[in-house]
């Protein structure tokens, strides 16, 4: 497990209880000498290789169905690919500036076009949140989603006043009738700092600092106890670094190009702000660390190993330097410690059983979907098992299997309408072919019959020749009309 | 007389809940190709000797044909059906062909005349195309069955990884 083990924790029902770190003061990092931006899959590029480019301006077209990317640095275009474009520093850091004009009062297109997405770790676009359309509730989480996480906390005691101004525009974006904060108790400095320039109508709800408080569903769970009144499909919930960053870009017209990453290292814990797109490289991380490491970002809990060409996305909260190794997985001793933790009330132990099988109806009674992968099920197994990471791919292969049923039930309608079009052809042969068969045995019985056939032939040909003959007299009438064959 | 009211009284009731029982029982023996229908991967593909997967479905529920016989559905629909039918999960039968990838058949367009006759093989109409036009397969609608492969004059259709 990634460092867990090093800290003090504490099992409790639902969670784990973790002492949090002291931390430094959000530092500005240095401008890097080059930057990969990295670029939503369906945005069209519009930069090319040797253009200049300043700061904060756009690299995509508006459109629709992807967040614009910016440029985190001014400088030049040295790459343009797909999915990335690298930008080679001029140390001038000019800044862009926006015409906003055409975004007037429609805060989704504007968000859109300012590149902002959830700052808490999964990037999911602003827009897409507000597209909801009953929400009357903004429940905005500033409850750390991972223990071994600060940047949250730190904004928050640094700027509380920019990050209210940014939750009153979230609370106007989105039309809602109440706002509720929830932060973990243990924050003390960030609360007060909060509180001090709180308004009235927006509440302030004290979570209790276990992980996975900061999870959005536990998190709405945890409020609801005191309130009562969040319901799932009327609330959105909001970061407080994506509320920031909404202050940002409507008060001082600033795209989502620089975002607080928490960085963990044996000796130290800094926050520093970094440009997206920054690559580790140059952030003088484990410079002077000796025993071998692992690089794993977001999170210790959940976070995913990551190489040291890794580049700062918007998703990035953390970046973590594990020197502990991974030990081997034992087999389970039903000792029911994961049961005790996970949050959702799940049997992680039933679960395991279950997932080293391929029948996987018995995952979903055991409501496997529910699993939120927090890890601290992991976190707590004394024979090292990685659960979470066994459940993510039985969710995987779950999702596999249903893409597949359904593929197959829609082959089987076409193959179904398939059929009967067959059916029905044969058949009509069939009756054609009885109506010559008929046909003919009349025309060979007399010769009286055969005359009778032939002159019926004629007239119908006449008919049809008259017919004809109207049609295209009609349609030289009305020129420009297509005659009908 | 009240003896022969009685005998005819209850035939009539016999008779009724006869006749009830039969169509439930046969309801019963459609549900169950319905059932196994459900498990097999609706290919079409017919390597299992019948013509489709309805056909092969039926031939399981009344025991004409093992449950081993599908090479598109595999090991895992072969321990599906056996846990269905109760019956013992047995190797897949090589007669009738080896498991294999998802695969999906792709026309080389350029090459293609434009003759229709994939279009009319294809069993999930996956193929769209005029005559003496371009014909293309819908990828997504693809199940790999191979069916379109034989009928191409121009030996056109190749199969690859899905």
């Amino acid at each position: 497990m990634l460092g867990i083990r090093e800290h003090k924790n504490h099992q409790v029902r639902g969670g784990l209880q973790i002492d949090a770190l002291p931390f430094d003061d959000i530092q500005v990092a240095p401008l890097p000498s080059i930057a990969h931006i990295p670029i939503d899959s369906a945005a069209e590029i519009t930069v090319s290789v040797g253009d200049e480019v300043l700061t904060g301006q756009p690299l995509t077209h508006f459109s629709n169905h992807a967040v614009t990317s910016h440029a985190s640095i001014s400088g030049k275009i040295i790459r343009s690919a797909t999915n990335i474009v690298s930008i080679e520093s001029d140390n001038q850091d000019t800044t862009y500036s926006h015409d906003h004009q055409q975004f007037k009062n429609n805060y989704k297109a504007f968000f859109r076009s300012m590149g902002l997405v959830g700052l808490g770790g999964a990037a999911f676009p602003v827009d897409k949140k507000l597209n909801s359309l009953q929400a009357t509730t903004l429940l905005v989480n500033a409850a750390e989603c991972d223990p071994a996480i600060y940047c949250d906390e730190a904004l928050m005691q640094e700027r509380p006043k920019e990050i209210i101004e940014g939750i009153r525009i979230a609370i106007e974006a989105i039309g809602a009738s109440q706002c509720i904060i929830g932060i973990e108790d243990n924050k003390t400095k960030a609360i007060q700092q909060m509180e001090r320039n709180l308004p009235n109508h927006i509440k302030m709800i004290r979570v209790p600092a276990i992980y996975p408080s900061g999870a959005e569903k536990t998190l709405q769970r945890l409020c609801n106890g005191k309130t009562g009144s969040l319901k799932d499909n009327e609330t959105i919930c909001f970061n407080i670094a994506t509320c920031y960053s909404m202050y940002q870009s409507v008060k001082k017209s600033k795209p989502l190009i620089s975002r607080i990453v928490t960085i963990v290292e044996k000796n130290a814990t800094r926050n520093l702000e970094v440009r997206i797109g920054t690559p580790l490289t140059e952030l003088q991380i484990a410079h002077n660390i000796q025993t071998p490491y692992s690089i794993i970002c977001g999170g210790r809990m959940m976070g995913w190993t990551v190489n040291r060409d890794y580049c700062v996305e918007k998703r990035t909260n953390s970046i973590l330097i594990n020197t502990e190794v991974q030990k081997d997985a034992r087999p389970c001793i039903r000792c029911g410690a994961c049961e005790d933790v996970c949050p959702e009330n799940l049997l992680p132990q039933h679960l395991f059983w279950h997932a080293s099988t391929p029948d996987t109806s018995k995952l979903q009674d055991l409501k496997l979907d529910q699993c939120i992968e927090c890890g601290c099920c992991d976190a707590v197994c004394p024979s090292h098992i990685p659960l979470a990471g066994l459940f993510n791919d039985a969710k995987l292969l779950i999702q596999q299997e249903k893409t597949e049923q359904h593929k197959a039930a829609l082959a089987k309608i076409r193959y179904e309408k398939h059929l009967a079009r067959q059916k029905e052809k044969s058949v009509r042969q069939r009756k054609q072919l009885d109506t010559k068969t008929e046909t003919l045995k009349i025309a060979s019985a007399s010769e009286d019959a055969k005359k009778a056939l032939i002159a019926k032939a004629l007239q119908r040909q006449k008919s049809r020749q008259h017919q004809k003959n109207k049609d295209l007299s009609e349609s030289n009438k009305k020129p420009g009309q297509e005659s009908p064959r | 007389m009240t003896g022969v009211i009685v005998i005819t009284l209850l035939a009539l009731l016999l008779g009724i809940a006869l006749g009830a029982a039969a169509g439930r029982l046969q309801s019963d023996e459609e549900s169950l190709v319905d059932k196994i229908d459900q498990l097999l991967p609706q290919t079409q593909c017919a390597q299992c000797g019948f013509p489709g997967c309805r056909p092969y479905a039926a031939a399981i529920a009344d025991e004409s044909a093992e449950i081993n016989q599908c090479p598109p559905g595999g090991e895992s629909t072969v321990t599906a059906l056996a846990e269905l039918l109760n019956r013992k999960t047995i190797p897949l039968n090589p007669e009738f062909g080896v498991e294999s990838p998802p695969m999906v058949a792709v026309i080389r367009e350029h090459e293609c005349i434009g003759c229709t006759l994939c279009i009319k093989a294809c069993p999930v109409d996956a193929i769209v195309g005029a005559a003496k036009l371009m014909h293309t397969v819908i990828e997504d609608h693809c199940t790999g069955c191979e069916l379109c492969v034989p009928p191409c004059p121009v030996d056109c259709i190749d199969l690859g990884p899905a």
